[in-house]
């Protein structure tokens, strides 16, 4: 703390601010371009001019960049005072202008340019150069982002944010002087889970969302709203704007404790699944569309005089929906449950009773000591942009995983990264022996790193891990002491919300109900049974229910099977509250309203009787504590009583290979109805460590097949071989999963399958700019 | 004295400036079967008009809708398939609401929406007021006719790539091998 | 196009030498340049195995650096000097007579495959101006319209397989392009 005087004005500056931090905090509006708080002052842009005044005889006033300075206390500049410093910004302002194109009416930025503010901000107005602008080529950067190069000012937020903060390294500046140019190597989408970002920090239209692109309307003319990001446990602040009853576009919102500026592309594109052409938007009973409104319909289809209810809540629906839902069902005298996969429950649950001393997304960046256990990048990517940040500082980082992970890939360049691989089935061992060699008194390998942290993080992705590991994982930071702390990426946004729901096997119970034909009917709101672990149980038990009555926003296989279809708001048409996987409560806010009549979730309060409504009352309350948080705030966390787990078996190590998650960072189950984001999904292979192959006396290379045998499922897939994967494992997508029928940590046959022909396919191209290349041009100049 | 000095000239005064009017020119015109002679400034019926070479001015960039008073324009963008240029897949105007102010024209960057003097615009109904694209785009440059915005755009449409427009040179090749 | 084992060994062990891996990157995209005459795209994934810079990275290095280049050039490349002190001394007319004498804009390769002229920034050799470069090595100084002339036509006249590597290359480069 300390303050510094502006045009003598006095101006409170915090601690590690520079000048330009201190001045915007006292609203005073100096232009800038290249400085952007998670990125540093690199001072290129030298547009945030300030005069210093001389404190002693003799000394003369300098023009200083204000984003390169450290605020100290009394500190003096002139800024609108000054004779110099607003003609040095305006003259730099008149620099980037002369080539900066007249694209602002087609221009996706316009209206929302940081260029065209501070443009207007140092009353540039009239070009007086006249000569010929330079021109850049343009570059097709895949189905999500934009880019239009002459709009460039060479600030470097772009690379600086990719390579310097998102540890990327697939794009960046080419050229040198005034011949820079920002791009890949070759054309199409970036590799990073974060790409998108770049179209947050770059401060024109030199990149600019396509998908948004693709349904355009000038930001200011959006609907916003201060909300939360459905598609993981780490719940990112976000702001949706729609327009017409249309969502647009989705951008971070900034917030001081969780994800700050950023967020990753699943986040940035999964939400446009609620654009999808197959969204069920109109009641649909007994396949048959109806115009009722959709309440009507649903407190219609749950009056049938001979139905037996049982009652399937979300982990990806929020708090009050799933409280609204237990108590209907205690209404309906019917089994509620919030999760389709036993053991996913089970796994969620016990995750969450250790998930009390979470760390959150600060605490991860500053960690000095991270052990990541299974594929974090693939299920919480922001978690694992908190992880890089540690990393970007040598902060020693350990990963335990059975399936290829992008933070995996990253060991050959980061040198304090460490990776094992390992079947899940022997993490649980693994992390026991780590606390056995951190009692000895010389602890090694990565027993010593932890043991000399001062701020170890543990983090666990929960959906993967068996529950031994969950347990041994929360052991070992209970073994490190309380400087420790441990957290678990969550299978969905209110998995937290979700477990305190529930009831210990509530699942299992409900599943079995339906086997045994205890009940005949079931409400499902906003989950997708179908197509999850237990997928094959599912559409067997509810092939012989008459009853299905489904409530989602999805086109999913269970909305596919339902009897009665009644659509339902996504997160950003309605109001709710999520957890997120540290306890934190957050509430969001509706952004727009369909033009079609949508079930908005807290409508569903309708349904219950008026005990029932009492009791969601009183339940939100001594589950949130005294106040509900305000959309936008970040909320208090919530340390709820331990949960009641049942008891279930898992996968045990077997002798033949077992079947991992291949996961991948733009995958969750409303992700996949993200046309644009769900057409970079990976194609589906079975990844195999070259020496396990070996091992199993499999010859294989890249046009290798192999057949996977698993209950009499058969599934053949074009060979991916890499040494991310665990020794006796095999990894395979969801997809396959599904296919397979097949669970975590099934004992799979393998046999070599018919190769893939040598001949490559052939490219699509779909371009109307001319690629730029290096090879096969004819020279220096252009022709 | 004074008062009545005041009253007689007033008096006089005011009849022979009828009288005088009464033998002058006449400003009225027996419309509709003499049309009035508007000054070409004139703000009357609202036009979308074309570029020289016959595409739409058009590029759907919200400003004249943003910049209307009566919010009477309602546009939705859309892009053309083969070189992304954007333009007004739908462009409405309710002419119940529009006052004519011209400020749509005025923040036009392309010159595309201008105001005519026409306003023979009866009509027997408020819907048959609300002009929509077909009804308002026509077939000419209006008052600008060399004016062609996207020549001097940076963004690549058809037939004109990076490095093409007006006053531009060819795009930078970071592969070149000239220092 | 690729390098062979024994070249890869080579340029790992030059690497080891380095505290970092990536601080080896120049000296092995110099060595593809040397052998290929330019830097084609496919070396450059095997660069990045390497040195543990991506394909993009080495880009940004190669694009940074003028003596590194993605295209390829003529069995020759003569860099000739425009700045200062050859200038003065009448380098334009050098440059003239070369581009003349090659047939094609400077940075192309000449139809037989022989040279690919480029202008350059001084190479201090301002006492011999105007001075200029023969890949990258044997210097010239003193030049003449007259001098670069017979130069450009000398290489001409070698024959094909006269340089180690390149020409087989080069003529496939120039097939291409026609």
């Amino acid at each position: 703390m300390g303050t510094l005087y502006i045009d003598d004005q006095p101006v409170e500056f915090q601690p590690g601010d520079n000048v330009l931090d201190a001045a915007k905090r006292a609203n005073i509006e100096v232009p800038y371009f290249c400085y952007h708080p998670a990125l540093g002052a690199v001072g290129s842009c030298r547009v945030c001019a300030m005069e210093t005044v001389p404190s002693r005889e003799g000394e003369q006033p300098r023009t200083v960049m204000t984003c390169t300075l450290k605020a100290q206390d009394g500190m003096r500049f002139r800024f609108a005072q000054s004779d110099k410093a607003p003609g040095v910004s305006k003259t730099m302002v008149e620099f980037y202008m002369t080539r900066h194109p007249n694209d602002c009416p087609v221009c996706d930025e316009g209206g929302d340019c940081h260029l065209q503010n501070m443009t207007v901000e140092v009353g540039h107005a009239y070009r007086r150069f006249d000569g010929q602008k330079k021109t850049y080529p343009n570059q097709l950067l895949g189905p999500l982002v934009w880019n239009t190069a002459n709009r460039c000012i060479t600030c470097y937020r772009c690379v600086r944010f990719y390579q310097d903060y998102a540890l990327g390294d697939d794009f960046g500046a080419m050229g040198s002087r005034n011949n820079v140019l920002f791009r890949r190597i070759d054309d199409g989408a970036f590799d990073s889970p974060f790409a998108g970002n770049i179209i947050t920090v770059c401060p024109t239209g030199t990149f600019t969302d396509k998908v948004f692109r693709r349904k355009y309307s000038r930001t200011w003319m959006l609907k916003k709203s201060a909300s939360i990001c459905a598609h993981c446990s780490v719940g990112c602040h976000v702001e949706p704007g729609a327009r017409a009853g249309t969502l647009r576009r989705v951008v971070p919102n900034e917030n001081s404790a969780v994800n700050q500026y950023f967020i990753c592309d699943r986040g940035r594109y999964a939400p446009h699944a609620s654009e999808a052409a197959n969204r069920p938007l109109q009641v649909k009973v007994g396949g048959q569309l109806r115009q009722e409104p959709a309440l009507a319909v649903l407190r219609q289809a749950l009056a049938v005089s001979d139905a037996r209810w049982g009652v399937m809540g979300s982990a990806r629906e929020d708090v009050v929906t799933n409280l609204v839902l237990q108590q209907l069902a205690s209404d309906l005298n019917a089994p509620f449950t919030a999760f389709t996969d036993p053991l996913t429950e089970v796994r969620t649950k016990t995750a969450v009773n250790l998930s009390l001393s979470a760390p959150s997304l600060q605490d991860i960046e500053a960690a000095d000591c991270i052990l990541v256990v299974g594929e974090l990048t693939e299920h919480a990517p922001m978690m694992e942009l908190a992880v890089r940040q540690a990393l970007k500082q040598g902060k020693p980082v350990m990963m335990l995983h059975a399936a290829a992970s992008l933070l995996a890939g990253m060991v050959r360049k980061q040198r304090s990264l460490q990776a094992q691989t390992q079947a899940p089935v022997l993490w649980a061992e693994t992390l026991q022996k780590l606390i056995s060699s951190l009692s000895q008194e010389q602890a090694d390998g990565w027993a010593a790193l932890l043991k000399n942290a001062k701020a170890p993080v543990l983090l666990g992705v929960a959906e993967v891990m068996p529950t031994a590991a969950i347990k041994a994982l929360a052991e070992l930071a209970a073994v490190l002491g309380e400087q420790a702390r441990v957290g678990f990426a969550l299978p969905a946004a209110n998995s937290f919300g979700a477990a305190q729901v529930s009831q210990a096997g509530s699942s299992e119970q409900l599943l079995e109900a339906l086997e045994r034909g205890d009940i005949n009917a079931l409400l499902v709101v906003g989950a997708d049974p179908m197509s999850g672990w237990q997928g094959e149980r599912w559409s067997k038990a509810l092939a012989k229910i008459q009853h299905l009555v489904v409530v989602d926003h999805i086109h999913s296989a269970t909305v596919q099977a339902a009897t009665v279809v009644v659509p339902s708001a996504t997160v950003s048409e309605h109001n709710g509250v999520f957890i997120n996987y540290e306890g934190r409560v957050q509430s969001f806010a509706k952004a727009y309203s369909r033009e079609t009549q949508v079930l908005l979730q807290e409508e569903l309060i309708a349904l219950l009787s008026g005990d029932a409504r009492a009791r969601v009352q009183s339940q939100l309350l001594s589950m949130l504590g005294s106040v509900m948080p305000s959309p936008g705030s970040t909320g208090s966390r919530i340390k709820p009583a331990t949960l009641p787990i049942g008891q279930l078996a898992e996968a045990v190590l077997g002798n033949g290979p077992a079947l991992v998650l291949q996961g991948w960072h733009g995958e969750e189950e409303v992700a996949g109805f993200a046309t644009e984001l769900a057409s970079l999904t990976p194609h589906d292979s079975v990844g195999i460590a070259p020496a396990y192959a070996k091992a199993l006396g499999l010859t294989l290379d890249k046009n290798s097949r192999l057949t996977i045998s698993v209950h009499n499922k058969q599934l053949t897939l074009p060979v991916s071989l890499s040494a991310q994967v665990a020794e006796g494992c095999v990894a395979v997508s969801r997809r396959a999963f599904a296919e397979l029928q097949a669970r975590l940590g099934d004992e799979v046959k393998l046999t070599a399958a018919m190769r893939l022909s040598e001949e490559p396919a052939a490219p699509s191209v779909v371009a109307h700019f001319t690629p730029l290349q290096g090879d096969n041009s004819n020279g220096g100049l252009r022709p | 004295m004074k008062n009545l000095k005041n009253w007689v000239g007033e008096i006089t005064g005011a009849f022979s400036a009828t009288l005088k009017h009464a033998f002058a020119e006449r400003d009225t015109v027996c419309y509709p079967a003499e049309k009035p002679d508007l000054p070409e400034r004139w703000r009357g019926r609202i036009i979308l008009t074309v570029t020289p070479e016959g595409e739409e001015r058009c590029v759907a960039c919200y400003l004249c809708s943003s910049v209307c008073p009566s919010s009477a324009i309602t546009i939705q963008g859309a892009e053309r398939e083969d070189d992304e240029r954007r333009y007004a897949e739908k462009f409405e105007i309710d002419f119940t609401r529009c006052i004519f102010c011209g400020l749509c024209e005025e923040a036009c960057p392309t010159r595309a929406i201008q105001t005519t003097n026409d306003f023979e615009m009866g009509a027997s109904s408020r819907a048959e007021l609300v002009y929509d694209k077909s009804r308002l785009l026509e077939n000419h440059t209006g008052k600008y006719p060399d004016f062609d915005y996207f020549k001097r755009a940076g963004v690549p449409i058809r037939g004109k790539d990076v490095g093409e427009g007006a006053n531009e040179k060819p795009p930078v090749d970071v592969y070149t091998l000239l220092p | 196009m690729s390098l062979t084992e024994h070249e890869i060994e080579h340029l790992r062990e030059h690497i080891e030498h380095y505290p970092e891996k990536r601080a080896g990157a120049i000296y092995c995209l110099y060595y593809v340049q040397d052998k290929y005459g330019y830097i084609p795209r496919a070396s450059l994934d095997e660069v990045s195995e390497l040195t543990d810079l991506s394909p993009t990275q080495l880009d940004e290095l190669i694009t940074f650096y003028t003596l590194l280049r993605r295209r390829p050039v003529g069995r020759r490349l003569i860099r000739i000097c425009d700045s200062i002190s050859c200038y003065t001394r009448g380098s334009e007319q050098v440059l003239a007579a070369a581009k003349e004498a090659s047939g094609v804009e400077f940075g192309q390769i000449s139809k037989d495959g022989a040279v690919t002229v480029l202008p350059s920034i001084c190479l201090g050799l301002c006492d011999r101006a105007p001075a200029g470069l023969v890949d990258d090595s044997e210097d010239l100084g003193e030049l003449t319209p007259e001098k670069i002339r017979d130069l450009i036509c000398s290489y001409a006249a070698e024959t094909l397989d006269s340089k180690s590597g390149g020409g087989q290359q080069i003529l496939a480069v120039l097939k291409d392009q026609q």
